[in-house]
């Protein structure tokens, strides 16, 4: 099977312990880290099968992974209220969520707020309305809490609508442009009370680099692609 | 290189067909989970796991049958994105050794008679590594996500050591499964 295997010099082989020490080196996987691989099935071939509840995550994960995708903003029937001009002002003006605001720290969902105290990485950004909510949400205020090493965080607002659930929900949308190009799923939510409201973020995919977060009004349940508009924003 | 396996299940997922997604995760599942159940803390296991398979269904479009399993294609990919995982989160993996049946696991049930073959092959040229020092190295980077230098202060042995026990182990593991595909 393997008697015509060329021989393989030092550099080769370092090149491969040093793929299998640092795997955040990219690239076409080399025969040592491919033998690496057969090698695992030896010690993990007879694994139990997935706890059931988590296959299912896996499988709702791939179900959004390859949803179909909304027309890009350069397309036809996509107006500037869609996406393309939030990522596309995010690219040109180079910023990211390194930039936190130094609003006041609001109350949170129970567990969260002692989650997200101490993250290094914890950051705050301000929402505010965009030209389509300005009409119906110029006057809420709100700031999401994100800690993209705990993939956790958490919305406040106050003065938000309070929706009908059974006719609309809101929805949070997550821009992580140099991961796709659409944004991730944050959750549904909805608004009972005029006064201050926390809610929890429940994005569906990882987030790797979070530019930016968006709020929209859609049916109940939510949608798996927005068309908007968008109501509040939140930038660096 | 030639295959007697059944068509892999990549390039339909690359294509668009859902229904080899289901088929995917039910296969390699077990494989990913349990390997991320080694590598890491419980806390991050699942959300893990998740992360494994969309960086698999985002890399399924470069399988190439010719050079790889599919199976060994869905290791690789595991265990890169699970090693990184590992390493952004900082955290060090503990010395546990692995209970005595699974050091060099006894037969059991394979999901398939092609992966049960893998498997078995697998296994005898894990288990004819010698001296029993070289597995130890491989099994803690491989299966433990130890860097050599870590390795080599678990085991309390020189660095070179470990490095000549790593080169040499992974040669041979090459040479008796490397032309695997």
């Amino acid at each position: 099977m393997s008697d015509d295997l060329r021989p393989l010099d030092d550099a080769e082989l370092e090149r491969a312990l040093a793929q299998l020490d640092d795997p955040s080196l990219e690239g076409e996987p080399s025969e040592l880290e491919l033998a690496a691989g057969e090698a695992l099935w030896g010690w993990l071939g007879d694994a139990p099968p997935l706890d059931p509840a988590l296959e299912a995550r896996v499988l709702r994960d791939a179900d959004a992974f390859f949803a179909p995708r909304p027309p890009r903003a350069h397309e036809p029937g996509l107006g500037p209220r869609g996406w393309g001009w939030l990522v596309a002002a995010l690219v040109l003006t180079g910023l990211g969520l390194s930039r936190v605001l130094p609003a006041p720290r609001p109350p949170a969902p129970v567990g969260l707020p002692e989650r997200l105290a101490n993250a290094p990485d914890r950051v705050r950004l301000r929402f505010t309305p965009t030209e389509a909510g300005q009409a119906d949400y110029g006057a809420v205020s709100g700031e999401v809490v994100w800690s993209r090493q705990q993939q956790a965080g958490f919305m406040t607002f106050r003065g938000l609508p309070a929706n009908r659930p059974e006719l609309a929900q809101y929805q949070l949308w997550i821009v992580d442009p140099g991961r796709d190009a659409h944004p991730i799923d944050g959750g549904v939510f909805d608004v009972t009370s005029a006064g201050e409201v926390v809610i929890p973020i429940d994005a569906k995919l990882r987030v790797d680099d979070a530019q930016a977060f968006a709020i929209t009004l859609e049916q109940p349940g939510g949608v798996v692609v927005s068309q908007g508009p968008l109501l509040l924003v939140a930038t660096p | 290189m030639t295959s007697t396996l059944s068509p892999p299940l990549l390039p339909r997922i690359a294509a668009g067909d859902r229904a080899a997604v289901a088929t995917c995760v039910q296969r390699y599942g077990g494989l990913v989970g349990s390997l991320a159940r080694r590598l890491l803390p419980p806390a991050e296991v699942e959300d893990a796991v998740q992360e494994v398979f969309l960086a698999l269904w985002r890399a399924a479009g470069r399988f190439d049958p010719s050079r790889a399993r599919e199976s060994t294609f869905v290791a690789v990919v595991a265990r890169r994105r699970l090693v990184d995982r590992l390493r952004r989160l900082g955290a060090r993996p503990e010395l546990a050794p692995l209970p005595a049946e699974e050091a060099l696991p006894a037969r059991r049930v394979a999901p398939s008679a092609e992966l049960a073959e893998q498997v078995e092959r697998a296994r005898r040229a894990l288990a004819e590594l010698e001296p029993s020092e070289r597995r130890r190295v491989l099994e803690l980077i491989l299966l433990h996500g130890y860097t050599q230098a870590a390795a080599a202060e678990a085991l309390t042995l020189p660095l070179g050591t470990v490095k000549t026990h790593a080169r040499r182990g992974l040669a041979e593991l090459r040479q008796k499964l490397g032309g695997a595909a």
